[in-house]
């Protein structure tokens, strides 16, 4: 009786040669980046930390009482295709890669199977041959062969995701809205945006789209075209998107994932990407979500984050800000003394998203100060409110120091502060009634 | 002999002198010598509005910088002109990688213009923020 060859792939035992033909089995392109060092790990010299991408063979030789050792060789090889794949011994790479043609020369060995990486893509279905081959007494007694298709699924946008433990800086956007193109933000809020998606699968011929989003991230156009359109949702969520290919009609559970966030606003977003304590000028640099290299920023003040922190716009003017043309909910004035040591009337319940501004009177009367006057006066600093508590938060919004002439004692610094205190310790006698006291004003944000 | 000897020491000191003395009385490029009196007259303006209330308008800082940017003024000449900065940093260029000294005028609250100069101590950009201008360079095409 023939001895039987069976190798088996995913753990599930093959048994028919037609079954391995058509068609056969799926390795992913590995070309991800598991270990998070900027590097494709097909690229990356072993062993790669986290590696997933592998997939393992198994092989067996029935009946089991056949031997398996150096003169009855149980050997491998690449009929075709060698060059889209690598062996290893371990799932993570480790030790020596192996050569093809490789032979088991022990039962223990082939039943420890090998690791397949998939280092090319294929350019049509099966086009990776292997055969394996058992010799007994000198004679091929026994063979039988595997067809294997490496498959390319890529996520092109966004480049980032959520959980990555590196981004790419590719995945920040460099013009306004500024932020990470996983990130998207509520609709209805002012300057909301669907995220961007798109994807390729290859070789293109053989496979098809299959896209997946949880619903509370929002909708997609379609889930089987290579860049369906994004609808975002109507609340914060977070979940994974997926790209699949699929071989006619059926998953091949090569896949590609990305978190992505949707925040409740620009605001919150913002917050999550800029922190408090970074500087906002001087080349500074965007450092979270393990993004690497950082990107680097143009100086950035008040004004500026907070029309961000609104629409996702970017203007660092003190005029035409469109705050200034909202509800006023409050209009007070500062006091101080000569120690630097300022007060201000309450402001009220602040909400999140209203804009504190901070003005000087300009040579308007301030006392009471006239809201009519708002456009002659001059906008010095603005924050937005973050709903917690009196918080607000935005570039350059460390409370100045004393003496804070105009110009003087800012920290140019991304930073939370309470509102209505970014100017109590300014002490300016001489410019009563030009630069001080400053007139602050609590605008509702629509 | 001594009456010999001193007057070939005073004419090799002369001459010492004569080839010396040209080179060495290179005035410094100061504002007035480099400036026109229309920009000497926007730089006075700016300079009398700096740091105070109302400040200096966008378009009045915007003239400064493009009259700095133009007439490649050397950077003590920049100092004279607009004083003594606010602050001081080094910045890495982000397409060049080369080392920039980077002086930040804080014109007023939330208003500041930043002077960048290379290692020769030319000025190579000016960065703006909320003065209407976010960036003027020497190299636009960087």
């Amino acid at each position: 009786m023939m001895p039987r060859l069976r190798p088996s792939w995913h753990g599930q035992p093959v048994t028919g040669y037609a079954e391995l033909k058509a068609p056969g089995g799926f390795l992913a392109l590995n070309d991800d980046d598991n270990n998070w060092n900027g590097t494709p790990d097909k690229d990356d010299a072993p062993p790669v930390a986290n590696e997933d991408d592998l997939v393992k063979l198994e092989f067996r030789l029935l009946p089991d009482s056949l031997p398996v050792d150096a003169g009855h060789p149980v050997s491998l090889e690449a009929v075709v295709g060698g060059g889209k794949i690598k062996i290893y011994h371990n799932s993570d790479k480790s030790g020596t890669s192996i050569g093809l043609p490789f032979a088991f020369i022990s039962r223990q060995a082939m039943s420890e199977g090998i690791w397949v990486e998939g280092f090319a893509s294929s350019s049509s279905l099966g086009d990776v041959e292997l055969k394996m081959t058992y010799e007994y007494d000198g004679q091929d007694v026994g063979d039988d062969t595997v067809r294997l298709t490496v498959i390319d699924v890529d996520i092109t946008e966004p480049d980032g995701s959520l959980d990555a433990g590196r981004n790419p800086g590719s995945s920040w956007e460099t013009s306004p809205c500024y932020h990470f193109d996983f990130q998207g933000i509520t609709s209805g809020e002012p300057g909301s945006y669907a995220l961007t998606i798109s994807g390729a699968i290859c070789p293109a011929s053989v496979f098809t789209y299959q896209w997946s989003l949880p619903a509370s991230c929002g909708t997609l156009s379609s889930t089987t075209v290579p860049s369906p359109i994004h609808t975002e949702p109507t609340s914060p969520a977070e979940g994974i998107l997926q790209l699949e290919a699929v071989y006619s009609g059926t998953p091949t559970g090569i896949v590609e994932k990305r978190k992505v966030k949707i925040y409740q606003d620009h605001l919150a977003r913002d917050y999550a990407n800029f922190g408090t304590g970074g500087s906002c000028v001087n080349n500074w640099k965007v450092t979270t979500f393990n993004v690497n290299p950082q990107p680097v920023m143009s100086n950035w003040n008040c004004h500026g984050s907070t029309r961000h922190a609104y629409n996702g716009t970017y203007d660092s003017s003190n005029q035409g800000q469109p705050w200034l043309s909202w509800d006023v909910k409050t209009v007070v004035v500062t006091e101080h003394d000569s120690s630097g040591n300022g007060s201000h009337p309450s402001l009220g319940t602040v909400g999140r998203g209203d804009v504190v501004g901070y003005f000087s009177p300009s040579g308007k009367p301030y006392n009471p100060p006239d809201i009519d006057d708002l456009a002659s006066w001059t906008m010095q600093h603005s924050q937005t409110c973050t709903d917690s508590g009196d918080e607000t938060y935005g570039a350059n919004n460390e409370p100045k120091t004393y003496p804070g002439a105009p110009g003087q004692g800012q920290s140019w610094k991304w930073a939370t502060s309470p509102a209505g205190d970014w100017g109590i310790h300014i002490w300016q006698p001489s410019m009563q009634g030009s630069y001080v006291p400053f007139i602050i004003v609590v605008f509702e944000k629509p | 002999m001594k009456t010999l000897l001193a007057i070939i020491a005073v004419l090799l000191l002369g001459a010492i002198l004569f080839v010396w003395a040209p080179c060495c009385r290179k005035k410094p490029k100061i504002p007035s010598d480099s400036l026109s009196a229309d920009q000497t007259r926007k730089i006075t303006l700016y300079r009398t509005k700096y740091q105070k209330v109302p400040g200096p308008s966008n378009e009045e800082v915007a003239d400064v910088a493009r009259i700095l940017m133009a007439t490649d003024l050397p950077q003590e000449s920049v100092e004279q002109t607009l004083g003594t900065p606010s602050s001081i940093s080094v910045i890495q260029d982000t397409k060049t990688q080369e080392d920039l000294t980077c002086w930040a005028y804080d014109i007023g609250d939330s208003r500041r213009m930043t002077l960048c100069f290379d290692k020769s101590g030319k000025l190579r950009s000016i960065r703006g923020v909320g003065v209407g201008f976010d960036v003027m360079t020497d190299r636009p095409d960087l």
